[in-house]
């Protein structure tokens, strides 16, 4: 029954009563599976980015006083005027089987160059439209920490009290805590994260130093910073162990959310689980509530949603792009956004890819996680 | 000469708000002005190399590290010889005013020694014309290096000695003065042992950090998404001091101008830029009122663009063989008289007090304040009743008394031009200004209410920049579209760039509402080939050509924007003009930032 609930329909196939090579064939097969999965994900995104209304170079070059003549020719230049099928092969195996405009004249002949793009299926993702030529794999690994960081911390602050919450709001089930928690999760459910960064920024960093220091205490300055990943000195970033003070907003900002969810559905599992057998078993034997609760109960109920911890991650990686903005956090969820915005096609490309093996991986990895966890669940 | 005072009193308010006493020359020594922090929202330089450069990110960094040919004065926002920072110390044209002979200054030099010269703006050139790298300013040449035609008016540009250029234009044309600064001179000696001649190599390292430099700070530090760092360059010669007063520059990048704002007041930036909705917020809020500030006159303005074509039929203004091809009128704003109707119909004053909180300048032609072809006297007349009156004129009846329903078509010009089924037809049009911005929305929705009560059914909606407003502006299939234009500098009156037919492209010229006035052309033309260039001269017709375009109105003009600009209490050498805000700042002395 829990498999059927909480993995995917593929994996529900495959999981029976089984051993290792069970597991190993399950593996192989959802690999196999991803590759076209991965294929056709790309077509539709880029057909997506194509037929979107909106051209890379009006939004790229829109200022009078580059020439009519210099527009069409970075038109030519980044080949957005070519057909779907063409930018898409081009895009996939590359043009170094094709001659390129290359004098940007309007026409191929002997006179142009052969391409040198590679293609996404040798290893290259092309040049960023509006970076310059830059390599989209280098601008997304220069934010790709600063994102996992920021990600793991919500992660991390978010399920542990989410979690907490949950079994407290239901081993007091009907009591003011409950009721509390209830609200707070409506609230925290339906505040848009935006607002709440703002309002967070302007209360630790002005209102609360200002009102402190009407009664003697600071001198006004910001208590956390407003901003930002490090301090503003050279050298590079320091360690975050020294640097800890600039992830506690967008920390507390984006995990307001995740908390809210986490601690209903944690909730909702537990008190079903309450009142299994096992745990009448349990208090009968004479265990403390803590024992029973934390032990027992807790164990069990939290196993459906280990499948959702990788596809979690995953989502707050997606929806980081609003917590980035509001604090400057410079990740790749600002990046991409960004890329969208100024029709950058190689930067969508390359953030669609990895976002979307990064997508299929970790259901293949919860499907995996889930079938270690239950021993109900076995691969065949 | 009315009009001379009148645009040196508009300099002289923009430069007398600054409140707090600037002590000039005082600064405790080199690099002991303290870090200057600024926020900006324009996102990551693409690149730090100004030949494959075109963004405003990237054009902040460079512009700090590299001279320009030919300097922009802070004060005049005009071209002047021996401005700080540029290289040209003089410059003449031959008596044709096609040959333009630009002499260098010989007391500059790299940061590492190697002297200034015509070979590094020559290395620039040669690498901008080659056609192997991506710059958006070959279009300044009339032919790539190869011969492919490029568009431009520069035929030659040639340096007989070290510290002379000489640039061959293809005709005497004005506005092409500016284009010799198009292109940035780099030190050829460090450029060409990286690259020799193989100018595409460039591209592959475009974040390639400059070793060498000449500007008031160098040695970029760059964290991507984070921040832009450089250090005082001590051997800048063209310091204000003698001496780079602050230690270090530093750009954070910051998401909107809110919460630039926010960390701004919390300490955390040394300077603001002040958004136009928080600025009654600095003149009034006792908190904030110790923090000194300037107020200026922008150099751009906002305007709603009007299609003059049908936009259900976009036609480029020249057919491929060079001859004009003649627009099907808008069914509506195809008539001069519904345009005018519109600028009678609309209360710009209750606008600009009502939704800017004041802030914003008046206009009613494609000029600004500051320029010197402005003329005050051309102002729309808010008049609704003679709004009706030009609309009933133009054959846009109110057919019911009622005047919150649409007008209707009797005659109107497109009944008449096109097609006598439009009669019947109602006054609506589609009114869209980007999304995002609330002054933006709140502008959109007053001027669909003012044109509602003269009879038209003004439809409007914010909509988004990229996948919807840009493509009908550019495709031409829009009624009405807000925007604005930033007019750079120098400002100069020449309209080319947006009303010729040459740029009236669907899909991609900025001639977007079509419009044409021969007589406009014809005296804009006159203007660009005015021999030496004289203002006077070039002023007298380009009085007519504001006149024109204030009765033709392909945009309705609105205002331009009052900026302000406030900076740390206790900031000391802050001097800004109206052309930079941030002139000086080698002199600055910033109090500390907070870092918490």
């Amino acid at each position: 029954m829990l498999s059927e609930t909480f993995c995917s329909p593929a994996a529900a196939y495959f999981i029976e009563a089984g051993d290792a090579t069970g597991m190993n064939k399950y593996i192989i097969r959802r690999l196999l599976q991803a590759i076209p999965t991965l294929f056709g994900i790309t077509i539709i995104v880029y057909a997506i980015i194509l037929l979107a209304p909106g051209n890379p170079v009006t939004i790229l070059a829109f200022d009078p006083t580059i020439r009519q003549d210099e527009r069409e020719r970075l038109a030519r230049s980044l080949g957005v005027n070519d057909p779907f099928y063409l930018q898409y092969l081009r895009w996939l195996i590359g043009d170094d089987w094709m001659r390129v405009d290359s004098n940007y004249d309007g026409r191929i002949d002997e006179r142009d160059a052969w391409g040198d793009n590679y293609g996404i299926l040798r290893g290259d993702f092309g040049a960023s439209f509006k970076f310059r030529g830059s390599n989209p794999l280098h601008l997304i690994g220069e934010r790709l920490g600063a994102t996992i960081e920021l990600n793991l911390a919500v992660l991390l602050f978010g399920l542990t009290n989410g979690i907490l919450i949950g079994v407290l709001a239901a081993v007091y089930r009907g009591r003011a805590f409950d009721r509390f928690t209830r609200v707070f999760a409506v609230i925290g459910d339906s505040v848009p994260a935006f607002w709440l960064g703002l309002l967070a920024i302007v209360t630790f960093g002005i209102i609360l130093p200002r009102f402190l220091q009407d009664y003697g205490i600071g001198q006004g300055r910001p208590l956390l910073p407003m901003g930002g990943r490090c301090p503003p000195i050279r050298g590079g970033c320091p360690p975050i162990f020294e640097r800890l003070h600039f992830m506690l907003l967008p920390t507390l900002v984006s995990s307001f959310g995740l908390i809210a969810v986490w601690s209903r559905l944690v909730r909702a599992s537990m008190l079903e689980t309450l009142s299994s057998d096992f745990i009448q078993t349990a208090r009968s034997k004479g265990l403390t509530n803590r024992q029973v609760w934390f032990r027992h109960a807790l164990r069990n109920a939290i196993i459906p949603f280990a499948v959702f911890l990788a596809p979690t991650f995953l989502g707050l990686i997606g929806g980081s792009v609003i917590i980035e903005r509001v604090f400057t956090w410079p990740g790749v969820g600002l990046l991409t956004f960004d890329a969208l915005v100024s029709r950058d096609h190689p930067m969508i490309m390359a953030s669609v890819l990895i976002g979307s093996f990064l997508g299929l991986m970790s259901w293949i990895l919860s499907d995996i996680l889930l079938a270690l966890l239950d021993p109900r669940v076995r691969f065949s | 000469m009315k009009k001379f005072i009148a645009l040196m009193l508009l300099l002289s308010l923009g430069i007398v708000l600054p409140l707090s006493a600037q002590d000039a020359d005082v600064a405790p020594g080199p690099g002991l002005g303290g870090m200057i922090i600024d926020g900006s929202t324009a996102g990551d330089p693409a690149t730090f190399n100004p030949l494959i450069g075109s963004d405003t990110a990237s054009s902040a960094v460079y512009g700090l590290l590299y001279p320009a040919i030919i300097g922009v004065s802070p004060f005049t926002g005009l071209e002047e010889p021996n401005v700080a920072g540029a290289m040209a110390s003089g410059w003449e044209y031959d008596e044709s005013g096609t040959v333009l002979t630009v002499y260098l200054r010989e007391d500059i030099a790299w940061n590492d020694g190697t002297p200034i010269t015509s070979a590094d703006y020559m290395w620039s050139v040669e690498a901008t014309r080659s056609g192997q790298i991506d710059s958006p300013r070959a279009g300044i040449f009339e032919t790539m290096a190869d011969g492919t035609p490029a568009g431009g008016k520069i035929v030659s540009i040639e340096a007989p000695d070290d510290y002379t250029v000489v640039v061959t234009f293809n005709e005497a044309d004005c506005i092409s003065f500016s284009d010799v600064n198009d292109v940035t001179p780099v030190p050829a000696h460090v450029f060409s042992e990286l690259y020799g001649d193989d100018y595409a190599a460039m591209m592959d390292e475009p974040r390639r950090i400059p070793t060498v430099s000449f500007g008031p700070f160098k040695d970029v530090e760059f964290s991507a998404g984070e921040r832009i760092s450089l250090l005082a360059d001590q051997a800048y010669p063209d310091s204000l001091l003698g001496f780079i007063s602050p230690a270090e520059s530093v750009t954070l990048q910051v998401a909107d101008e809110n919460v630039a704002t926010e960390r701004f007041i919390g300490g955390e930036f040394s300077i603001l830029g002040v958004p136009a909705t928080r600025q009654e917020e600095f003149r009034t809020d006792p908190d904030l009122l110790d923090y000194p500030r300037y107020e200026f006159t922008g150099n751009g303005f906002t305007f709603f663009g009007m299609n003059h074509a049908n936009p259900e039929n976009p036609q480029p203004g020249f057919d491929e063989e060079g001859n004009l091809v003649p627009q099907e009128p808008h069914p509506v704003l195809g008539d001069v008289l519904v345009r005018q109707a519109i600028s009678h119909a609309v209360d710009m004053d209750a606008l600009i007090e009502g939704i800017r909180d004041g802030n914003g300048f008046k206009v009613a032609t494609h000029t600004i304040p500051t320029s010197w072809v402005y003329n005050p006297e051309l102002q729309y007349e808010y008049n609704p009743h003679l709004a009706m009156e030009k609309l009933t004129q133009a054959g846009w009846i109110d057919h019911d008394d009622d005047p919150d329903t649409a007008r209707i078509c009797d005659d109107c010009l497109f009944a008449r031009e096109v097609s006598a089924d439009y009669n019947g037809s109602p006054l609506t049009l589609d009114l869209h200004v980007p999304a995002g911005s609330d002054i933006g929305e709140q502008m959109g929705l007053f001027f669909q209410a003012e044109m509602n009560k003269v009879g038209f059914d003004a439809i409007f909606e914010a909509i988004d920049w990229g996948s919807a407003f840009l493509p009908e502006l550019v495709g031409q299939t829009f009624d009405m579209n807000m925007l604005g234009w930033s007019l750079g500098l120098p400002v100069d009156p020449d309209i080319s760039a947006f009303y010729y037919p040459e740029v009236d492209v669907p899909g991609s010229g900025f001639n977007f509402g079509s419009y044409y006035s021969a007589e406009l052309i014809e005296l804009n033309d006159q203007a660009r080939v005015v021999p030496g260039c004289d203002t006077e001269t070039r002023a007298a017709l380009y009085e007519r050509v504001q006149e024109i375009l204030f009765n033709d109105m392909p945009y309705f003009y609105m205002y331009v924007s009052e900026s302000m600009t406030a900076v740390l209490p206790g900031t000391r050498n802050w001097n800004p003009t109206p052309f930079s805000r941030t002139y000086s700042q080698d002199a600055w002395v910033s109090p500390a930032v907070t870092t918490p």
